[in-house]
């Protein structure tokens, strides 16, 4: 079985960001890029397979500037075997980055695509299920175990009201929740061997997909401070205030 | 202009999240019909057709639609988004799992004309 990560190259999710202060968009001057979170357990569950020797490749794509190899090199030094790197400098959407996997996906004919199921800087939830789309394959989102049968999958979901566990066959898209596993520390030995490994460079035009954002961000604001506390006397004022001023009780 | 809302429901009833929804809906200023997809969902669609502001119902009463799942209730509202200004969805696991698919298959559908599969999630 051959499974296709993909991997996204965000801001660190433990910098704080801020908007900048034109309030054109977040301020990501100077700031710790990292693999997605999300996306490194797609990562972890992928080398997993490949491990129990279910999969017998597992090819890292990302797309992005050309410093997005960092993060293919992140994934390959967990164990994927080699890398594709999608380069543009365009602020890609949801639907141009599952285009762009469509069309690898096209070529490389995996059985398995495994995702994070939305990145921590745009939060949109969207590209594995567009994905699924596009190439047809059955989609598995929010999945929180993965058990590999004869040409097909069973996962376990974790939506609103608990676990839904559902059979889908292959060729299959997978969303990684939080859940699924925790991803492993790479080794400076894996480091060392992933600097060795290859990653091919395309770009979305020799793909022959147009990426041109079809979204404008208008503003970015930071959440509004939050005013501070008062003390009360006594129950009678506070009382006095929550009927009052907040007006949560009648 | 209309928009068109997909319904969530479970075990023969109307979720929550619907009716906030079709509230967000309201909010877009255009006429409402709601998508009720699902197995023996005549009572949802009867729940639904109550709710205030909803002009029309549409049922999809099929075993195919069972659970919900993403495939198959994705190509329904891809196919009768055509007919929409706007098409929204819970913002739920289940309205996430299949309001992107449908999206995206709009777009392929008809390239350039993605205003139908414009994505409304509201979460309240």
């Amino acid at each position: 079985m051959k499974i296709l990560v993909a991997v996204k190259r965000v801001a660190d999710y433990n910098v704080k960001v801020r908007p900048r202060s034109d309030h054109t968009g977040p301020d990501l001057a100077n700031v710790k890029m990292a693999i997605n979170p999300f996306c490194e357990i797609a990562v972890e569950e992928a080398v997993r397979l490949r491990e129990k020797g279910i999969a017998t490749e597992v090819v890292a794509v990302s797309l992005g500037p050309q410093a997005a190899q960092e993060q293919i090199r992140t994934a390959l030094a967990l164990g994927a075997d080699r890398g594709i790197l999608v380069q543009t400098d365009v602020a890609l959407e949801p639907l141009a980055i599952a285009k762009c996997l469509k069309a690898i996906c096209d070529k490389e004919k995996p059985d398995l695509v495994l995702l994070g199921k939305q990145a921590i800087d745009g939060d949109n939830n969207q590209t594995g299920q567009m994905l699924g789309a596009l190439t047809g394959y059955a989609q598995a989102t929010f999945a929180s175990r993965i058990t590999v049968g004869t040409g097909s999958l069973e996962v376990i979901r974790e939506v609103d009201a608990g676990l839904q566990t559902i059979a889908i066959k292959l060729p299959a898209i997978v969303t990684a929740d939080l859940r699924l596993n925790e991803p492993r520390y790479a080794s400076l030995p894996n480091i060392m061997k992933a600097k060795k490994k290859t990653i091919d460079t395309t770009t979305p035009d020799e793909l022959g997909i147009d990426v041109t954002p079809r979204t404008r961000l208008l503003k970015a604001t930071p959440p509004p401070d939050r005013k501070a506390g008062i003390k009360v006397e006594d129950v009678a004022q506070l009382v006095d205030k929550l009927k009052n001023e907040a007006k949560v009780i009648a | 202009m209309t928009s068109l809302v997909l319904a969530e429901h479970e075990k023969g009833a109307l979720k929550g999240a619907t009716l906030a929804t079709i509230a967000a809906a309201k909010a877009l200023g255009a006429d409402i019909h709601v998508l009720v997809a699902g197995a023996d969902c005549a009572a949802v669609a009867q729940a639904a057709a109550k709710v205030a502001g909803v002009a029309k119902v549409l049922v999809a009463d099929n075993a195919a639609y069972d659970h919900q799942l993403a495939e198959n209730t994705a190509l329904l509202l891809a196919e009768l988004a055509k007919n929409y200004s706007h098409v929204l969805a819970p913002a739920t696991t289940t309205g996430k799992n299949v309001l992107p698919r449908a999206a995206a298959l709009r777009h392929r559908a008809e390239p350039g004309c993605d205003k139908n599969a414009h994505r409304a999630r509201h979460g309240f």
